[in-house]
This record gives C-alpha cells, sequence and structure tokens, in this order.
C-alpha cells in the first residue's frame, strides 16, 4: 500500500518536473500543480459541465445497451435476420461523425439529442457483438435436454443462454462506459451550449492546455466510476465456475463452393436493399433537405454515372489507400495490445490494479485531447495516427479478452490443479483456447473501430485521407462527395469484417464449434 | 451448478431507479413569449464575444423591442452553419462569402445581406522573436494551415506572385501549441483569437493580417435564403433581426468591454476567461469598424468589395460565386436615415 503510494508520488513529481523543464512553454502537457489551480478556480463551471455530459453519455449508454440487448433476443429469436442485424447494425456503427453530427442536429433542433444519439451509436455494436457470442455459449447438452422435453427457443433463451451470456454481457457493458462518455463528448461538438465537449474546443482554442487535461482529468476520472461500478456488478452477477462447452464439430453440414457463394450473395443483396431503404425512408420520413441530406442516387451519380465519376474515384482510392496504411498497422498494433495486456493481467492481478486507470484513461481521453500531444512526440507521419488508432481499437479488446481468459471451465482448471500444472502452461493450453470467442468478437468490432479511428485523427489531426476528405467536404458543402465518401468507408469496414469474420470461423470451428451455430 | 445469488428483481429496481434519475429533469425547449417572432440566428462558433454585438442586443432587450424572441444557435467544429439556413433550421447564420459561394455552387440559394468584419480575420500568426511580417517572409518557411483552409493560403500566396512550393505547408488544426513547440514557423489561424490566446498567455507573437496583403474574403456574414428575401413575413423578420443586431453592434463600438463581460456572464458553461475575453473585444474593433461603417452603418459593403470577392473566388476555383450573391436591400432599409440603425 505504502509502496503505491510513494509510486503515484513519484511519478507525479516525475510529471511535475518534465512539464517544467523539458516541456516548458511547449504548452503540450499540462502541469499536475497547473491542473490542479484550474480545477480549484473553474470547479463550479467544470463540474457543471461534467454533470450535463455525463448525464447525455448515461441516456445514451442506456439506451445504446437496451438496443443492444433487444436486437439479440431478436436473433435468438429468429436466427435467420443474425447476418442482416449484424450487418445493419455495422452500418450504422460505421457512420462518420463528420456527417451524422450535423444531421442529428439538424434532426433534433437544440437540446441535448445528437449527442445522446452519438452516445448510443458509439455504444451499442460493442455490446450487441459480445453478447451474441455469449447467446451461443452453451453445451450442446443442454439444448438437447430442452429439445427433449419439447420446449422452444423462448425456454432456452430464458433458462440456458441468458445465463451463459452474462459474462459477455458484462464486457460489454465495461467496455462502453468510457465508449459512451466519448460519444457524448464529441456530440458536443455539433453545436451544443454546454458539457465537456464545448469547454474542451474552448480549452483546445485558446490554449488552455492545464484546462484541457483537468477536462480529460474529470472525463477520465468519470468513465473509470462507471468502469469500475459495472466490474463490481459484473463480479456480483459472475457464475462461479464456467462449465465445460462439449460440442462436436459440426460435420457433414458442409456445404458446397457454389452454394456458399449463392447465399453470400443473397445475404449482400438483402443488406444492401434493406440499408438503401432505410437511408431513403429515414431522409423522407424526418423531411431531410436534399441540399444536405443526399439520397443513394446522388452518391451513384457522383461515383459511377457522371462523366466526371472516374477523376471522383481516383480521388477517392488515393484517399482510401492513405487512410488503409494507418488503420491496418493500428489495428494489429490495437488487437496485439489488448491480448498481451489482458494475459499480463490474468498473470497477475497487481499489475492489473496498477495499469487498469491508465488503460481506461487512454481509451477515455478524446483524440483531440492526445492527437496534439502524439503527433509531437511520434512526428506528423503515418506513425502518430497508426498509435490513435491503436490506442482506439484495443481498450474493447482488452475487456473482451479479460473475461474471455475466465471462460476457462471449472473441471478443467481441477484437472490442472491436480496436477499443480505451473499458470503459464495453463494460459497457453487452457485459458487462451477458452478466449478464442471472445477474442474474435474484439477483432470483429475492432475492424471497423480502427477505421473510424483513423478517420477521426485524419480529419483532427493529420489533415490526410479519408477523414480528411470528408472534414474538406463538409466544409466546403460538397455534400455529394461526403456522402459518397461515407459509403466508401461503409463498404470497406464491411469488407474488413467479412474478412475477420471468415479467419473467425474457420479458427472457432476447431476451438468452439457451439460458436457457429445456435 | 447454476446457484443465482442474487435477486433479479433487486437488480431490475437499481437499474430502473437509475435510468429515471438520468430522465428526470432533460430535454426542455423554453416556449415562445406571447405575440414575439421565434427565430433561430446561427452563430459561426461556439459562444464567445465574437458574438459580443449580438449578445447585447439580445441582453438589452433590442430583440424583443423589433418583436423578435431570438434564439442564438452556438456553432462549433462539427456545425454546417449554411445547412442549418438551406434546410430553414435558422432564419439567419454568420458565415463567410467563400463558404457561401461553395454552398450555391453545390445547390443552395444563399444571399450576403451584410458584413460584419470589415477586414477578414485570416491572419498568420508567428512568434514575437521570429516575426512574420509580410508574404516574402513567408519563402522557405514552414506554415501549419488546417486542410479546409489550404485554397485560402494558396490564392494568398499567388496575389503575392509566391507559389506552394516556395514555402512548407504542414497540415495542422487550430491548434496553436505547434507554433509554441517549434513544429511550424508560422500558423493560419484568425486574428481575433489564437493571437489574444497566446498573449494571454504570456507569449509575444506577430499576426500578419492577410486582408492587409491583398486577400480579404468577406467575412462574418450574414447569410440568408434568397426565398427568405422574396417572402414578405421573413424579409420583414429580417430586417428587425438585423436592425436589432445592428443595434447591439453600435453599443459594442462604444463599450466592447461591455459585451466581454456581458458574454462571460451569459453563457457561464462555455468556460470563457474575462481575460482573453476583454483581449478579443479590443482586438475585434479593428476588424469590424472603418471609415465605410461609421459613413454608411454597421455591417456595411461596397459594390467594390463584392467585384473583389469575385475575384477571389475565380482565384480560389469556386464556381459558385456571381454578384446576385449580395443583396444590399436590408442595408439600405435599415440605414435609410442614415449610419444609425
Amino acid at each position: 500500500m505504502l509502496r503505491t503510494v510513494l509510486g503515484w508520488v513519484m511519478a507525479v513529481g516525475l510529471w511535475e518536473l518534465v512539464g517544467r523543464t523539458l516541456l516548458a512553454g511547449r504548452h503540450l502537457v499540462g502541469t499536475p500543480s497547473g491542473i490542479v489551480a484550474k480545477l480549484v478556480d473553474n470547479a463550479e463551471v467544470y463540474g457543471r459541465g461534467l454533470w450535463f455530459t455525463t448525464r447525455e453519455a448515461a441516456l445514451g449508454y442506456l439506451l445504446g445497451n437496451l438496443a443492444a440487448v433487444a436486437l439479440a433476443l431478436l436473433v435468438v429469436l429468429l436466427p435467420g435476420v443474425e447476418r442482416l442485424v449484424l450487418r445493419f447494425a455495422l452500418v450504422v456503427y460505421c457512420l462518420p461523425l463528420v456527417a451524422l453530427g450535423p444531421l442529428l442536429r439538424l434532426v433534433y433542433g437544440f437540446g441535448d439529442g445528437p449527442q445522446i444519439t452519438l452516445a448510443a451509436f458509439a455504444v451499442f455494436y460493442l455490446t450487441l457483438v459480445p453478447l451474441l457470442v455469449g447467446l451461443r455459449a452453451v453445451p450442446q447438452s443442454w439444448l438437447d435436454l430442452t429439445a427433449t422435453y419439447g420446449r422452444g427457443r423462448w425456454t432456452t433463451l430464458v433458462v440456458i443462454r441468458a445465463r451463459a451470456s452474462l459474462p459477455y454481457l458484462m464486457a460489454g457493458l465495461q467496455a462502453t462506459v468510457p465508449a459512451a462518455f466519448l460519444g457524448a463528448l464529441v456530440g458536443e461538438f455539433t453545436g451544443a451550449e454546454r458539457g465537456v465537449g464545448v469547454l474542451s474546443i474552448l480549452a483546445l482554442r485558446s490554449l488552455d492546455t492545464d484546462g484541457l487535461w483537468a477536462l480529460m482529468l474529470l472525463s477520465t476520472a468519470v468513465s473509470l466510476l462507471g468502469y469500475l461500478l459495472v466490474a463490481w456488478a459484473a463480479r456480483r452477477l459472475a457464475v462461479e465456475q464456467p462449465t465445460v462447452l462439449l460440442s462436436t464439430p459440426g460435420h457433414g453440414r458442409g456445404r458446397s463452393a457454389s452454394e456458399r457463394l449463392l447465399r453470400a450473395l443473397g445475404g449482400i443483396l438483402v443488406t444492401t436493399s434493406v440499408v438503401l431503404a432505410a437511408w431513403v425512408g429515414v431522409f423522407a420520413v424526418t423531411g431531410l433537405n436534399p441540399y444536405f441530406a443526399k439520397r443513394p442516387w446522388d452518391v451513384w451519380d457522383w461515383l459511377v454515372s457522371s462523366p466526371e465519376s472516374g477523376a471522383h474515384r481516383d480521388e477517392l482510392l488515393t484517399a482510401a489507400l492513405e487512410t488503409a496504411a494507418v488503420a491496418i498497422p493500428g489495428y494489429f498494433a490495437g488487437l496485439l495490445l489488448g491480448v498481451v495486456l489482458a494475459t499480463l493481467f490474468s498473470l497477475s492481478p497487481r499489475l492489473r490494479r496498477a495499469l487498469t486507470p491508465v488503460a481506461v484513461a487512454l481509451r477515455c481521453v478524446p483524440v483531440i485531447a492526445i492527437a496534439p500531444l502524439l503527433v509531437a512526440a511520434l512526428g506528423r507521419g503515418a506513425f502518430g495516427t497508426a498509435v490513435v488508432v491503436a490506442i482506439m481499437t484495443f481498450f474493447p479488446t482488452l475487456v473482451s479478452c479479460l473475461y474471455g481468459l475466465a471462460q476457462l471451465p471449472g473441471q478443467v482448471a481441477d484437472v490442472f490443479a491436480t496436477y499443480a500444472t505451473p499458470s503459464t502452461r495453463v494460459l497457453l493450453l487452457g485459458r487462451l483456447p477458452a478466449m478464442a470467442p471472445a477474442f474474435f468478437a474484439s477483432a470483429r468490432i475492432a475492424a471497423p473501430t480502427a477505421l473510424l479511428a483513423a478517420t477521426v485523427a485524419e480529419w483532427l489531426a493529420t489533415g490526410t485521407g479519408l477523414g480528411n476528405m470528408m472534414a474538406v467536404d463538409a466544409a466546403t458543402s460538397r455534400y455529394t462527395s461526403l456522402w459518397s465518401t461515407v459509403v466508401v468507408v461503409t463498404l470497406v469496414a464491411l469488407a474488413a469484417y467479412a474478412l475477420v469474420e471468415a479467419v473467425e470461423r474457420r479458427v472457432l470451428r476447431v476451438v468452439a464449434p457451439e460458436q457457429l451455430r445456435w | 451448478m447454476l446457484t443465482p445469488r442474487f435477486s433479479r428483481r433487486a437488480a431490475m429496481g437499481g437499474f430502473g431507479a437509475a435510468s429515471l434519475a438520468v430522465l428526470v429533469g432533460c430535454g426542455d425547449d423554453p416556449a415562445s413569449p406571447e405575440g414575439k417572432d421565434a427565430v433561430t440566428y446561427q452563430l459561426s462558433w461556439t459562444h464567445s464575444v465574437q458574438f459580443g454585438g449580438t449578445y447585447l442586443a439580445k441582453d438589452r432587450g433590442l430583440f424583443e423591442e423589433q418583436g423578435l424572441d431570438v434564439q442564438l444557435a452556438p456553432g462549433g467544429p462539427n456545425v454546417a452553419g449554411d445547412a442549418n439556413t438551406v434546410s430553414g433550421a435558422a432564419l439567419m447564420n454568420i458565415s463567410v462569402a467563400d463558404g457561401v459561394a461553395r454552398s450555391n455552387a453545390e445547390g443552395a440559394d444563399l444571399v450576403i445581406i451584410g458584413a460584419q468584419y470589415q477586414k477578414s480575420p485570416v491572419t498568420i500568426l508567428s512568434l514575437a522573436d521570429a516575426p512574420l511580417t509580410g508574404p516574402e517572409d513567408l519563402v522557405g518557411k514552414r506554415i501549419g494551415v488546417a486542410g479546409t483552409d489550404t485554397p485560402g493560403l494558396e490564392a494568398f500566396l499567388t496575389i503575392n506572385g509566391l507559389t506552394k512550393d516556395d514555402l512548407v505547408f504542414v497540415p495542422s488544426q487550430y491548434d496553436p501549441a505547434v507554433l509554441t513547440a517549434g513544429q511550424v514557423d508560422g500558423l493560419y489561424c484568425f486574428y481575433n483569437d489564437l493571437p489574444v490566446a497566446l498573449a494571454v498567455q504570456g507569449i509575444e507573437g506577430h499576426s500578419m493580417l492577410l486582408a492587409d496583403h491583398g486577400y480579404n474574403p468577406m467575412s462574418q456574414t450574414c447569410t440568408v435564403l434568397r426565398s427568405s428575401l422574396a417572402d414578405e413575413q421573413k424579409r420583414d423578420q429580417i430586417v428587425r433581426l438585423f436592425r436589432g443586431d445592428a443595434r447591439g453592434w453600435q453599443l459594442y463600438k462604444d463599450d466592447p468591454q461591455a459585451a466581454a463581460e456581458l458574454a462571460v456572464e451569459a453563457y457561464p458553461d462555455a468556460g470563457l476567461d474575462l481575460e482573453t475575453q476583454r483581449g478579443m473585444a479590443d482586438v475585434q474593433l479593428d476588424i469590424m469598424y472603418s471609415d465605410l461603417t461609421d459613413e454608411f452603418g454597421f455591417g456595411w459593403f461596397t459594390d467594390e468589395q463584392v467585384q473583389e470577392n469575385l475575384k477571389l473566388f475565380e482565384l480560389l476555383g469556386i464556381e459558385g460565386g456571381t454578384a446576385e450573391m449580395w443583396d444590399r436591400s436590408i442595408l439600405e432599409e435599415v440605414y435609410a436615415d442614415g449610419p444609425t440603425a
């Protein structure tokens, strides 16, 4: 205990020293004394801002997670719609802020609507994906048992699946706390009157580094508090020991290559029609002005049928390649970091306690605050952006994998214990395979997240790639180009997702066959 | 094996209570007072003394005098001001001429009815110990510029016989840290924004207004839909809105410090710093008021300014600009009896 306190005191002292000497006058890093002074001076203003943003985030968190649970229930009861629901959810998740923000403001007018909606959008997908994995994590024999009694999907859902999904749901609920806060904060950039987002725009622009850091620390504290609260609830609700998921690999059910291709094409066709119908329908119902809210045919014209479409496509391709060059390395780095940290945490609870706040902080701190610092430290090139991407990506992976590693069945753990197997070996032979479904769920989430993070970093910091293109389009009212870029970003995200999914199916067929069926 | 240790009801109860607590006290839209026309006035950025005259007008009841209940909508990094006017969400918005021309090129039909700034606030900020005082100083230097401002900087260079190869563009946002950290020699920003922030932080800077070197796009323009001007009722609202606003800016000219204090007081949640606001309020006088406004009234613009802007659009490659984009009839009506609204 004393050592921990001493460690913290030393760290803060060192921070102050570096801030006052090496980095003095550069306005990149706030000093602890300056931050404390800001917190004291502006206690009332910051307190109110924090309250507003927290309220928006909480409401968005609630709505987003409820939506995720509702969608998951729909999928369990109607397994046929799973792919459609997931892809549609992915499209909504992929909608870039630059396009979505002004649109939501137009729809909602004044008030907290856009902030709450953006928080909910940031949340629901992150919960939906692991929740579906959890609902599947049940032994085949139990399903056979309910079937023997002539019970249907509802009974299996209530009696078996709901409980099995609990750890995965909790992983989602925990990982989405900082996401909700960040969503609300960025939502305030769309012309809000108040909140931490509004305060940080001003702090950023007025060279108020200490103020910006104070705001970010407050945001982190709130997110951390929420995170720990959910973690505490998760521990109270946890099933004591996971059960063995004895399931035989599916055999004799393989489809021929042509059949698979047909099914894939059919799926794409259905998803595309549903998305297009929703696009046209929502815009028509909300009566959005076509000057800003472009329709699918405008995009088609821009990208395919107009005489200049070739030039437009070239421009988009160049930007997309720039973005891919930072998103792909960032994605793998983030994934690796998440898995490695989760593994280390599971081996050393002390490390876990010490580093959890840092991990949460990294996820909570908005890109706008760390981007200047990272860019100054790492240079304006692709490396800095890739690091931002990795930071935005690793956190859901870390949380998901932590829960995944705990999914080692109790009986298997007993066997290891009987033979006094060293913990590293338990990890290698037991925990890592048990983690596979959770890991792949987060890998699927991380693919679109990496792309979004890259565009946000490009928009706010480096001025390259698709992110910059969307920002310039928005600033110069080139709305057809903006919506076309949105479509391309979404398509790329969907493709990345499908790629990860294909790898996942190959691995899980061996490690966790129950994940491949209902 | 499965022994539920928790009470489901307790869990649900807690959840419900938490959600209720969050829901209470959300979403309140003030209803318009009796007999006043409710109109929305979209600002171009978050609240600050940049809109000080407008705050004075609201605070001193100058809009109410005109029979208006004005809602001021703040802007921000992710706000499409012109789009809000086009869609009818706002009656008038603060914009810039090149932005309006771009919007019109994309199918909007917006008209500029007044210009709050006589000089464009666009400036290149450098540190006082290595000041950039004229276009020729830029040669070989690293200039931080946001992606959206690159065309503007290029046009400025062309006007002054330079090309973009003569200097190094460093992509950045309006973040002065790149300047203080020594990553750039100059930063493309706004006269009443970062230079003041730098001064308040005790750092001496030098500001070169691009307007003093031939680049002067009309800025802080009052922008409305052409169809609103054709609609008798809306046109009348616009006249009243502009008149009330102009009266506020007349008060501002005499006492900018009062506007600074008001901005801090009226928007406690914007986190404004009084000292910075005071500095901004004074600095802004340089670009808002001139001999022209003394002679004709606040917000006035001339045909020469319009022609100058059209030439600039050509240089910027903007296609949506014609002289039709400006309409002085509101100004002429408001200042029919002299330069006082």
